[in-house]
């Protein structure tokens, strides 16, 4: 793989910023300042920024409603600018709908769509899509699931019948099942051997529990995998795989006089049926906030993640948390990283994060720092996050971190797979189909007390939980020396080990 | 069947561009694309890791780092740079550094591209007025976290630069692999970052390309305001480093902290723009589940976890080819090994099928509709017309080599294969796992 040094660690796409340009009045150490040979002459119009022109407005796309014979509602935005058109099949079930010790079946149902139909096997699925230069794809969520496929708009609709027949009539032939199941037991394997994977998902079981769907990977674990039939695999794609589940969007070259027939040809044939019963997962941690170790013998860094249950997307606070997660942890110049990364050189970048949907999903600080530092960083990590709840925002970093949200919305719709995915998402969490269009005016209005409060009321940093994947036997004494509750061991799939001393060790 | 498919000439991927120089040698590419009012900026400096003297690998990219720490007028820290763009709407901003070149994007509102210019004519100005030890220290201390996160603690992370060192032995300039040695970073003075941005930082070795919603005519006078009154640098001293070939196999076996065993081959292959054929043949290879080395060893075969192969495009001593494969549960390093091997053989004794050529090229020619949707940022417009003006001095390259690649010949690729995919010129690794996990991936 083509492998790029940057600057900037690549985790997530918020950004936005305190501290102002001027106060910096230390004079630079050493003797030679000037730059060129001859140096550059200095002028006047270089000593301020140049102000802005006037503000270009962005108005975000807002699909049209359309809907199928049978049903199922397409949102359609028309882009001629290039001749590709994405069109992205969203379903309002993933990981929540799986059954107790059957983790990663919504995943394994997706990826082996393209593995077989009733009339097509999965190498000529793929030679079709390539063929017709189109690209499929599908991804699993916590809550939804999505099937997309992006075609040149002139091959859209042979890429369309391969798609319909892809997404609605899976085979699932036991030979098939079979080799993915292997190749997702290497997935597995190989994500166990990733220090960051490993915190993130370890986190998430500390804080959903065990009886929770959203307690493991979306890939599952070695042994729900292992569980998982051909039978298991039918029968969720047939329960949550319906019209009435479902929505499709389509965002580019075409326009609803040439798409909707086409639809109707390839989707129009989609029965509905009724929705099957299933009880409410339930979550469950323990009461005593512990940190978990998970060892990594020999690291040179500590994966860090704090979190705990964040919210919904739907939470009628979503705005305020999201200024104040940026002011956190949300952006390059956050708290966080101006404090482990810009002052205190321990890592290349730490981050936060509320990972919502219809439910709470979670909320997680991390990063990987220098594991001689482990303990320091964690307690900056702390520090930050007790400083961020007591409410304390200076009216500069309100005005970035809103400033920051805004202006990553038209970044969402820059390509039409881009725009397809951000509308498939706001449908799969709830969102009303104005989302986009007043989100910069919604962001715009969030005041500074309506950050404090929200601050205080969602994060609970002396109840969080702490993973900390690094080498155990290095870390542990001044993990344990910094009295935030017993040290706990795991492995990297979440599952406790036996009682070990702080001292960790194997 | 094929015929039928293909899309007219007329709309082929194509990006219309203006190019001219400033009297100090800076080239500026300029290109109109109103479809969102926003423009990306994107300065390419002609200096990598090919330029780093012995004893100081890692220092092109740690230099980089230091664009970020502020200058003259923008006095502050990497907070104080990236607050001001993020304040004014900046997107898909970041810096990178290749072997080559290094490269710094940012992508304004509309109404705001003079203060990317101002940003960016400021660093290349006057960047040592406010550099010091203080600062060179922190971010010398970032970069060693950056090669600790994406190098030694990530799964085969260090056989990835091993391959290069292989391939590149010292004291070739890429045996360093771009971010370095903790050692030679450590080495890192302050009198070095003064001459290498005296050397290397000056507008004649540079090219900008803005691409966006602007009218040519209101930016040039900015460029000229902001860039022109930049003196010429000294001339930059040559690439003398020479690429040696391989004249046998060589092998290594290193151990990791991972499950799977990984075999990784790889070879030194094309310069940019060298040879339009070997897009399409790793594409054949390894580009989607219809390749040959995803039919054959994970679908038919299942020996194999995963596949991929790789050109690198920009490398003027020799792209590295690399092919890998991630050894299923069950099977042996050897035998995906010996896999790997027939295929490579299987493309230099029989030319490529008409249909698997033109799948290739057909699914090349959407991935870049895809890239060209963005202005800037990562591969986007800005980019591709820098990497053809510093590639073959002319952005109109991008549409001369799409042309070449469209037109390549099953012979052709058979001939790329031959020229550089030699079992005499390739470095094999293979991963094993350190020790027996008995938690996950294990029979079944």
């Amino acid at each position: 793989m083509k492998r790029l040094w940057t600057v900037m660690v690549m985790v997530s796409c918020a950004s936005a910023s305190p501290k102002p340009e001027a106060q910096q009045t230390q004079a630079p150490a050493g003797d030679a300042t000037s730059a060129k040979p001859q140096g550059t002459p200095d002028a006047a119009f270089r000593g301020q920024p140049p102000s802005p022109g006037t503000p270009v407005e962005f108005h975000a796309p807002v699909p049209a409603q359309l809907a199928l014979k049978n049903g199922l509602p397409v949102f359609l935005i028309e882009r001629h600018d290039v001749p590709l058109v994405a069109v992205s099949l969203a379903v309002r079930s993933g990981a929540d709908t799986e059954p107790a010790g059957k983790a990663g079946l919504s995943s394994l149902a997706l990826d082996l769509l393209d593995e077989g139909t009733q009339s097509r096997d999965a190498a000529s699925i793929a030679r079709g899509f390539e063929d017709l230069g189109a690209r499929y794809g599908t991804s699993a969520d916590a809550d939804a699931s999505r099937v997309t496929v992006t075609a040149l708009s002139d091959t859209l609709d042979p890429a369309l019948e391969i798609f319909a027949d892809v997404a609605l009539n899976p085979a699932f032939r036991e030979a098939d099942v079979q080799r993915v199941r292997v190749e997702r037991l290497g997935q597995i394997a190989q994500a166990l051997d990733d220090p960051s994977s490993v915190g993130q998902h370890v986190l998430s079981r500390v804080i959903f529990g065990e009886q929770h769907p959203w307690g493991y990977p979306g890939d599952g674990t070695v042994k729900s995998v292992k569980s998982i039939s051909r039978k298991d695999v039918a029968a969720w794609h047939k329960a949550w795989f319906r019209p009435s589940n479902a929505a499709l969007f389509v965002v580019g070259d075409t326009d609803a006089a040439t798409l909707l027939p086409l639809l109707e040809k390839r989707l129009g044939g989609w029965k509905d049926g009724p929705f099957p019963k299933i009880p409410a997962p339930t979550r469950s941690r323990k009461a005593v906030r512990v940190i978990t170790m998970v060892d990594k013998p020999d690291a040179p860094q500590s994966q860090i993640w704090i979190g705990e249950v964040g919210i919904a997307s739907t939470a009628p606070d979503i705005f305020p948390v999201r200024v104040m997660n940026n002011i956190l942890g949300g952006s390059f110049n956050s708290r966080l990283n101006g404090n482990l990364r810009t002052e205190h050189a321990w890592s290349y970048g730490v981050f936060s994060f509320y990972d919502t949907h219809r439910e709470a999903g979670p909320f997680a600080a991390a990063g990987g720092v220098i594991s001689e530092k482990t303990a320091e960083a964690l307690s900056e990590f702390m520090k930050e996050l007790a400083r961020m709840k007591s409410g304390e925002v200076s009216e500069e970093e309100l005005q970035d971190a809103k400033e920051g949200l805004i202006r990553t919305i038209p970044a969402l719709f820059a390509s039409n797979e881009q725009a397809a995915g951000a509308y498939a998402r706001a449908w799969s969490h709830a969102l009303p189909l104005d989302y986009y269009a007043t989100y910069q005016q919604r962001v715009g209005a969030v005041t500074k007390d309506e950050v404090a409060k929200a601050a205080r009321e969602r994060l609970h940093p002396d109840q969080m939980a702490i993973v900390v994947v690094g080498p155990s036997r290095q870390i542990a004494p001044g993990l344990a020396a910094l009295k935030l509750g017993p040290i706990e061991l795991r492995d990297a799939e979440g599952e406790a080990r036996k009682a070990v001393s702080a001292a960790g060790g194997h | 069947m094929l015929a039928a498919i293909l899309i007219a000439a007329a709309s082929l991927p194509q990006i219309p561009f203006e190019k001219y120089q400033l009297p100090n040698g800076l080239t500026v590419i300029l290109s109109e694309d109103h479809r969102a009012p926003v423009i990306g900026v994107d300065l390419w400096y002609h200096v990598g890791a090919v330029n780093e003297r012995k004893g100081r690998s890692g220092f092109a990219h740690l230099f980089e780092h230091l664009m970020f720490q502020g200058s003259k007028h923008l006095n502050g820290d990497e907070r104080t740079v990236f607050a001001m763009l993020d304040r004014n709407g900046a997107t898909n901003l970041n810096g990178t550094t290749d072997w080559d070149r290094t490269n710094y994007f940012e992508t304004m509102p509309a109404d705001r591209l003079e203060l990317a210019l101002w940003l960016e004519s400021d660093r290349m100005g006057f960047l040592l007025d406010t550099l010091d030890q203080k600062k060179l220290d922190t971010q010398r201390e970032v970069v060693r976290n950056e090669r600790r996160q994406t190098t030694e603690n990530v799964p085969y992370g260090r056989a990835e630069e091993r391959l290069v060192q292989l391939l590149y032995p010292d004291p070739h300039p890429y045996f360093g692999y771009v971010i370095g040695s903790h050692q030679d970073l450590m080495a890192a003075s302050l009198g070095d970052v003064q001459d290498f941005f005296r050397t290397y930082y000056a507008p004649d070795n540079a090219s900008i390309a803005i691409v966006g919603d602007f009218r040519p005519a209101d930016v040039k006078p900015l460029v000229e305001k902001y860039f022109g009154p930049i003196p010429r640098g000294p001339q930059a001293p040559p690439v003398t480093a020479k690429t040696q070939p391989h004249t046998g196999e060589v092998r290594e076996t290193l151990r990791d902290q991972v499950q799977l065993a990984k075999v990784l081959i790889g070879y030194i292959g094309p310069k940019p723009l060298e040879n339009p054929a070997i897009g399409p043949l790793v594409r054949i290879l390894a580009g989607g589940k219809s390749s040959r080395l995803y039919h054959d060893l994970v679908y038919e075969k299942k020996i194999a976890q995963d596949v991929s192969a790789n050109w690198d495009p920009s490398m003027q001593l020799g792209g590295i080819v690399e092919i890998t494969a991630t050894v299923q549960v069950g099977h042996t390093p050897e035998e995906v090994e010996a896999a790997l091997t027939e295929e490579v053989r299987r493309l230099w004794e029989a030319p490529a099928t008409v249909e698997e050529l033109e799948r290739a090229k057909r699914n090349l020619e959407s991935g870049l509709f895809a890239q060209l949707e963005n202005v800037g940022g990562f591969g986007g417009k800005a980019d591709q017309l820098n990497y053809y003006q510093m590639w073959a001095r002319d952005p109109g390259a991008f549409t001369k080599n799409l042309d070449a690649t469209l037109a390549v010949t099953p012979a052709q690729v058979q001939a790329v294969a031959r020229q550089y995919l030699n079992d005499e010129q390739r470095v094999v690794i293979t991963v094993l796992p350190e020790q027996k996990q008995a938690s996950a991936g294990g029979g079944r």
